[in-house]
């Protein structure tokens, strides 16, 4: 029995194109606010009481709909969560009510240290009963459902059974918990692990798809030559993920879209146009599977 | 020969972040590349991205030290102070606030003594950026609270309030930052606190400095007052108590009820 009732939707986002809120956009935004149809901020980032975060994030918060990613809750860790870490994140969300929550299936703290990265897990039966635990736990302390993000990794574990899509699907399926489809993560680990990056997504569980994200990736080669492309938020979109997403736009019709950006951070013009481009892919698909649902 | 077993996760987390901490450890068996190839480049962009994001919310809080030190230095440093005082979770917001000690007790640093109090400025100064939000008292409301009732009272400070005193001029430093030709000795005390949107930092004198310390730990006012004196014979509390209110620092002025024996 889950405490969630699976009726209500796992996100509330708008179909269109938003971007993650960095600080120094804050004026030209208002200035402009057209262009964005949500905005998304990393909780932690909001775990403070008060003072310039806040109030930027109300004004934004007054006229967008809200997305809030946690980056440091480790689901993805064999230990119980940080029921300090969950509270805060409870209270963030009580607080800005959120169209969308997500995390990753990723760890980030274990045995006392804390690690600010999205480490890998292992994914067989173990961890899938661990995960599905601190995801139940996640969603009763929220009072709402959240989202999943499928990670970006640099090398598989030997004692990994399950295929990534069916251990996210089945974390889906176990805690009625939606999924976030990180197209660039997908090419990333695609490219790191030698797979097709459109197979991974045909078998993807896209009915329970609330959010999708495109980053930009630093491309760079392993020990043995191989290409190894690094997860780095730090340049635009590439073309192959720009052509994966158009695809499974075509595929399964508009879904909230975010264009991340963390590192090397644009001017507000240049990420808007960024935005414009998803926007546009989101537009072309305007009257397919999703709104004639 | 019967295969090793294949580590749970709980172990198999312990012995990666023992390897991820530890940069001359070797790297985590059952590491997987394509083709059985090596993992060394592959492990090392977590080994990376741990480090560099840690040090990246140290220079994030510490401007003004990043730029005294100059860049490599600062990430010299940083990386030292890894080494004694990880974070314990991976929220960095809470984590950092060792630096200035560790700065103070660097025996390289030693010749730059007044490096850990701009340090610990900036620490106030964060500490201010994200306190909790309260709305200050101006003088029209503190002009109307009755004089014997303000003296028994108990000022209530800014959430955001930080007292800071050196031997050194680091406010001005920190104003300037860093871009100071020479440092001469000479003490300053400093009122931090935010108010409205921005982070104040404001100059006050050793009585002052007792006084909203005084203040700050619950004394009644004219108690306060009374320490402040023992400092200065010519310590106003009047003014100095009308100067935090122009500043924002005072959010109420509470009646100090008599204490009920149980």
């Amino acid at each position: 029995m889950h405490p969630i009732a699976p009726s209500r939707p796992f996100a509330t986002l708008p179909a269109t194109a938003g971007v993650g809120f960095k600080p120094q956009h804050f004026d030209a935004i208002l200035a402009d606010p057209r262009e964005v149809g949500f905005f998304e901020v990393h909780a932690e980032n909001y775990f403070g009481a008060g003072g310039p975060p806040h109030r930027r994030l109300t004004a934004l918060r007054e006229r967008f709909p809200l997305s809030i990613h946690g980056v440091g809750l480790s689901i993805g860790g064999a230990g119980r969560l940080d029921p300090d870490h969950l509270a805060r994140l409870a209270t963030l969300v009580a607080r800005y009510e959120p169209e969308a929550v997500s995390e990753h299936l990723a760890w980030s703290s274990h045995g006392g240290v804390g690690f600010p990265d999205l480490l890998p897990l292992p994914l067989n039966e173990e961890t899938l009963a661990r995960v599905v635990e601190h995801i139940d736990e996640t969603q009763e302390a929220l009072g709402r459902r959240m989202l999943l993000e499928n990670p970006s990794t640099y090398f598989r574990f030997a004692e990994s059974t399950i295929p990534e899509v069916e251990f996210l699907a089945e974390v889906a399926r176990r805690t009625d918990c939606g999924l976030l489809l990180d197209v660039a993560n997908v090419d990333v680990s695609a490219t790191n692990h030698g797979f097709d990056p459109r197979a991974y997504l045909a078998a993807f569980p896209m009915e329970q798809v609330g959010e999708i994200h495109l980053a930009g990736r630093f491309e760079t080669v392993d020990d043995a030559g191989l290409p190894l492309f690094i997860d780095a938020h730090d340049s635009p979109v590439a073309d192959p993920v720009w052509a994966l997403y158009g695809e499974v736009i075509g595929r399964i019709g508009p879904v909230p879209t975010l264009i991340e950006r963390d590192d090397a951070i644009p001017t507000w013009e240049v990420l808007a146009a960024e935005v414009a481009r998803a926007g546009a892919i989101l537009d072309g698909a305007r009257g397919g599977r999703r709104d004639a649902a | 020969m019967r295969p090793e077993p294949l580590p749970s996760h709980g172990a198999r987390q312990t012995a990666f972040a023992a390897a991820l901490l530890d940069a001359a450890m070797p790297i985590p068996d059952g590491l997987v590349a394509p083709g059985g190839g090596p993992v060394g480049r592959r492990f090392a962009v977590h080994r990376a991205t741990s480090t560099l994001g840690s040090i990246g919310a140290l220079a994030t809080r510490h401007p003004v030290l990043e730029r005294l030190l100059g860049a490599e230095t600062f990430v010299d440093l940083a990386r030292a102070f890894l080494r004694v005082d990880r974070p314990r979770t991976a929220l960095l917001i809470d984590w950092g606030g060792g630096l200035p000690d560790f700065v103070a007790g660097h025996p390289d640093l030693a010749e730059w003594p007044w490096l850990a109090d701009v340090a610990r400025l900036e620490v106030a100064w964060s500490e201010a950026h994200h306190a909790a939000e309260a709305a200050p008292i101006g003088l029209v409301e503190l002009a109307a609270i009755d004089p014997e009732r303000l003296a028994a009272g108990r000022i209530v400070l800014h959430p955001s309030l930080r007292l800071l005193a050196s031997p050194w001029p680091v406010a001005g430093i920190w104003a300037a930052n860093g871009e100071i030709e020479t440092i001469e000795a000479g003490a300053e005390h400093m009122v931090v606190v935010r108010p409205g949107a921005d982070v104040l930092v404001h100059p006050t004198d050793a009585a002052g400095f007792a006084f909203a310390a005084a203040l700050a730990h619950g004394a009644r006012l004219v108690d306060a007052a009374a320490g402040a004196l023992d400092i200065d014979a010519g310590f106003d509390a009047g003014a100095h108590l009308v100067g935090l209110v122009r500043l924002g620092a005072v959010v109420a002025v509470e009646a100090v009820t008599e204490e009920i024996a149980a």
